[in-house]
């Protein structure tokens, strides 16, 4: 499934940011726009693929446009269903790749500073060995809590 | 007068606690840290092993009712009295089990901090780093799901450490409570030959 059908059949969420992005740049200057950017992480499942997702400190008129460029090539860019003020890419962007986002209006257009996509941070952590092992660790506490709890409702209290 | 009697109440409230209630005030504490373990477990599962976007994987309570995440009330809840039950059950502990407690509240109590300023960016809706959503003053290294599941863990494994020794029977001379006490008292009686 494409990104463009996923954005379309996908229900309402909530906006990007750091829960589910992280900032590639934060309140960089373009023109009178303080812009950031952002990456949707790479593991969060297929209905979102790590795009890029530029945002407004505060949200631009209705008339400005925002051109992104990766590698020397122009991609899709388009307002963001979920985020307000903000626009998405409709394709991925890899680490190394070398990412140039113009804000645009009737006045002009003023270019971010060029940001290199760094490597993921959630590549640092085996998530899925962690969860296994932290369910694993839960379950055995939570019996052992059972058995001790109904102990300590067998007996009575102990004497002042 | 008043203040003092009520001063003796809250004292005697504390002994009775960390005393002949410690054993089941414990389990009780237990139960409500394992929910809530759970609870984040549930949302590492949604997100790690069902691959549902970030955004919709909000844990089992979440699941249901959207707004206690969105609104920050149900993990400040948590981790406020996740915190409380690991001050108030303090003073019932002994020895090593007193170390491993005390490391426990003190890393629970750094992970209030995040929860406390996390609910009042949600409240005021101003939020740090210029983040559209809350934000942890971790995450700009650490993204929020990952981070907060390390701190339960990192407060939950000390935690069950310090539990495992206090209710040791070894334990048992040492603690004012009877959390260490053997479930069947030892016969006294003479030998005889």
């Amino acid at each position: 499934m494409t990104l463009a059908g996923t954005v379309v059949t996908a229900s309402p969420a909530l906006a990007h940011g750091d829960h589910d992005a992280r900032p590639l740049l934060r309140h960089a200057q373009a023109g009178p726009y303080s812009v950031s950017l952002w990456q949707v992480y790479p593991d969060v499942g297929s209905a979102m693929t790590p795009h890029l997702i530029v945002t407004f400190d505060d949200p631009p008129p209705e008339s400005t446009q925002v051109t992104v460029v990766v590698d020397s090539a122009r991609v899709d860019v388009v307002p963001s269903m979920t985020t307000p003020g903000a626009w998405e890419t409709l394709t991925g962007v890899l680490a190394d790749d070398v990412v140039r986002v113009t804000v645009s209006n009737v006045d002009g257009g003023w270019e971010v500073p060029t940001v290199v996509i760094p490597h993921p941070l959630t590549s640092v952590l085996p998530m899925r060995a962690l969860i296994m092992i932290s369910i694993f660790l839960a379950s055995g506490v939570a019996w052992w809590a059972g058995g001790r709890t109904a102990r300590a409702w067998r007996r009575p209290l102990p004497e002042v | 007068m008043a203040h003092t009697a009520q001063e003796t109440t809250e004292t005697g409230f504390i002994q009775k606690l960390n005393g002949r209630w410690h054993e089941r005030a414990l389990w009780v504490y237990l139960a409500i840290v394992i929910l809530h373990w759970f609870e984040h477990l549930f949302q590492a599962a949604q997100i790690w092993i069902f691959e549902m976007p970030r955004p919709e994987a909000l844990g089992a309570l979440g699941y249901v009712f959207p707004w206690l995440v969105t609104s920050e009330v149900m993990h400040f809840g948590y981790a406020l009295i996740m915190f409380a039950g690991l001050v108030l059950l303090l003073p019932g502990f002994r020895g090593a089990s007193r170390s491993w407690w005390l490391a426990s509240a003190i890393i629970q109590g750094w992970h209030l901090v995040e929860h406390t300023t996390l609910q009042v960016q949600a409240i005021v809706g101003t939020n740090l780093f210029g983040s559209p959503v809350p934000t942890s003053f971790l995450q700009p290294f650490v993204p929020r799901p990952e981070l907060h599941l390390v701190y339960n863990l990192i407060v939950f494994i000390p935690m069950i450490v310090a539990m495992w020794l206090h209710t040791r029977p070894a334990q048992d001379s040492a603690n004012d409570c009877n959390c260490a006490t053997p479930d069947v008292p030892a016969l006294v009686g003479v030998a005889t030959a």
